[in-house]
């Protein structure tokens, strides 16, 4: 099948810019491999709640925009291959359950989102130690508690958003907040100004935590969890300016689960996939796409938008998307745009360097991981097996990969490569390769 | 039968109270299984920890299908759900 445009990820970013080139009255087909449009942030419940919460009802209207607006949604649907073709256009190919198909676009939307970046630690393995985000998953979407006893370590305002209403025993941000915002006092005020519902949202988190008696330490980080077949407790300890643990500071407690995550790293595969041309921005969460005008990747007619091109929220996303929908909609037509969102665009950004500033997560953490640490979760490589590869003569993340395996498990790297990032010297954005995701091998051979 | 009463899975052959909604990775959690898979090299346990299908740590087997992600796939009544080790194969 064709369309004028395709979209890759129905969050905040995809929904607007799809639904900017439908009501521009281009054909418009939206993938995204959940069976829930929203992304992480507006995702839809399976079943309406009696009282939907504010992003729930704020998703709705995105959602119910963009099918309005005449858009094609295939949800449960994630691209495994994509390809630039001669005349300019993308081929997408394309898998839902045991299905493939290909899908021929003229502009391409790229809006795939963030994943949790979580720092190796010893015991990190352990049934128990779950994401933030998992943890605010079950809860939210479930009901289901991880555990009596939480401990939530890291650093990103969804771990204090995770925590507030879970069973949290600590909460232990690594960034000095209130420092860091005393020592860039004008920084702070113009990122947060007019974020009147973040803020509300943020110190809704806190006030819920101290009313639960739960107490919440800045400065601080976990070093380990303890237990043998599942999390029985853990060590935490006071960080230093660089996230190191202060030798002498550590103390043991008991927690029967643990829910960790360092801010989030943007999701690029496919981007990379197409041969977008990529910068290193440690403060944007690692690589992200160099762009130009509308959002305008180094490919021609390939966009990218929201928090795979850098971590900055929904609030970004949404102005992003609508940039790169208008992006997409000249590419194909050479129509200009009329009115660009450009006052809420310089708002957002400010926002987006001020959570740079605070959450970026510092190098002391990479002294974590001892050498019989699994730093690859799914090939089983321990930080020794790294270590002794950069020894030999690896420097880079591709070159670690090649020789330990590290990163080529099913998850891709996209766990375990940020933080080896942390360990070698700067080099070129690892490879990414099709499959993107695993595909059934007896469907590729059936569509030849 | 309404919806709010739930419905049963089998894990390892014992019985698991399920919700409608629910994956089987919400199920497991909620009956308090920590673990449905062991790694092919070191034969550890492993369950859930992305919580949103890209870690692939909570591989599981369903109804004979091996490598489903627990935290994806929705659970449905009677669903056989059976620990996975290595690769389920």
């Amino acid at each position: 099948m064709s369309a004028d445009v395709a979209v890759v990820g129905a969050g905040a970013a995809g929904l607007r810019a799809a639904t900017v080139a439908a009501l521009a009255g281009l054909s418009t087909v939206l993938v995204d491999s959940y069976e829930r449009s929203g992304g992480q942030y507006y995702r839809q419940p399976v079943s309406t709640p009696h009282l939907p919460s504010r992003t729930q009802v704020e998703g709705r209207r995105l959602v119910d925009a963009a099918y309005t607006a005449g858009v094609e949604l295939r949800n449960s649907t994630s691209v495994w291959d994509a390809t630039v073709s001669p005349d300019g256009g993308v081929t997408l190919r394309l898998t839902s359950g045991d299905r493939l198909s290909t899908l021929e676009c003229r502009a391409l939307v790229v809006a795939t989102g963030a994943h949790e970046r979580v720092v190796p630690f010893p015991g990190w393995t352990l049934p128990g130690v779950y994401t933030a985000g998992a943890v605010q998953a079950l809860h939210k979407a479930h009901g289901v508690a991880v555990g009596q006893r939480v401990l939530f370590a890291g650093t990103g305002p969804l771990l204090l958003v995770a925590a507030a209403g879970t069973r949290a025993v600590e909460v232990l941000e690594a960034s000095r907040l209130a420092q860091a915002g005393a020592r860039h006092p004008l920084a702070t005020a113009a990122g947060l100004w007019r974020q009147g519902e973040r803020l509300r949202e943020g110190l809704g988190s806190a006030w819920r935590l101290r009313r639960a008696g739960t107490p919440l330490r800045t400065g601080w980080g976990i070093v380990r969890a303890l237990g043998d077949d599942r999390v029985e407790g853990a060590v935490v300890a006071r960080l230093d300016a660089d996230w190191r643990p202060v030798r002498g500071s550590e103390r043991a407690l008991v927690c029967d689960a643990i829910a960790t995550h360092y801010s989030l790293v943007p999701d690029t595969d496919l981007l990379r996939l197409l041969g977008a041309a990529m910068e290193h921005r440690p403060e944007l969460g690692g690589w992200v796409p160099s762009r130009g005008p509308l959002m305008a990747t180094s490919v021609p007619g390939v966009f990218a938008a929201g928090d795979c091109t850098g971590i900055g929220g929904a609030g970004l996303s949404l102005v992003e998307g609508e940039l790169a929908g208008h992006g997409a909609v000249r590419h194909v037509t050479g129509r200009e745009p009329r009115r660009l969102p450009l006052t809420a665009l310089r708002r957002e950004r400010r926002f987006q360097r001020l959570y740079g500033a605070l959450f970026t997560p510092r190098p002391g953490l990479a002294v974590l991981a001892r050498p019989d640490t699994v730093v690859c979760r799914c090939e089983e490589v321990t930080r020794g097996s790294v270590d002794a590869a950069m020894t030999a003569g690896a420097r880079t993340v591709s070159s670690v990969k090649a020789v330990t395996r590290c990163g080529m498990g099913p998850c891709q790297g996209r766990i375990c490569l940020p933080a080896v990032a942390q360990l070698t010297a700067a080099g070129p954005p690892p490879e990414a390769r099709a499959p993107l995701v695993p595909v059934p091998f007896e469907a590729v051979a059936s569509c030849g | 039968m309404t919806s709010t009463d739930g419905f049963e899975i089998a894990f390892d052959g014992a019985p698991i109270p399920c919700r409608d909604g629910w994956t089987i990775g919400a199920a497991l959690t909620a009956a308090g299984v920590r673990s449905w898979r062991t790694t092919r090299e070191g034969q550890r346990p492993r369950g859930l920890f992305c919580g949103i299908g890209i870690c692939f740590d909570c591989l599981v087997t369903v109804n004979g299908r091996p490598s489903l992600r627990a935290c994806l796939v929705a659970a449905a009544p009677g669903d056989d759900v059976r620990t996975q080790h290595g690769s389920g194969r």
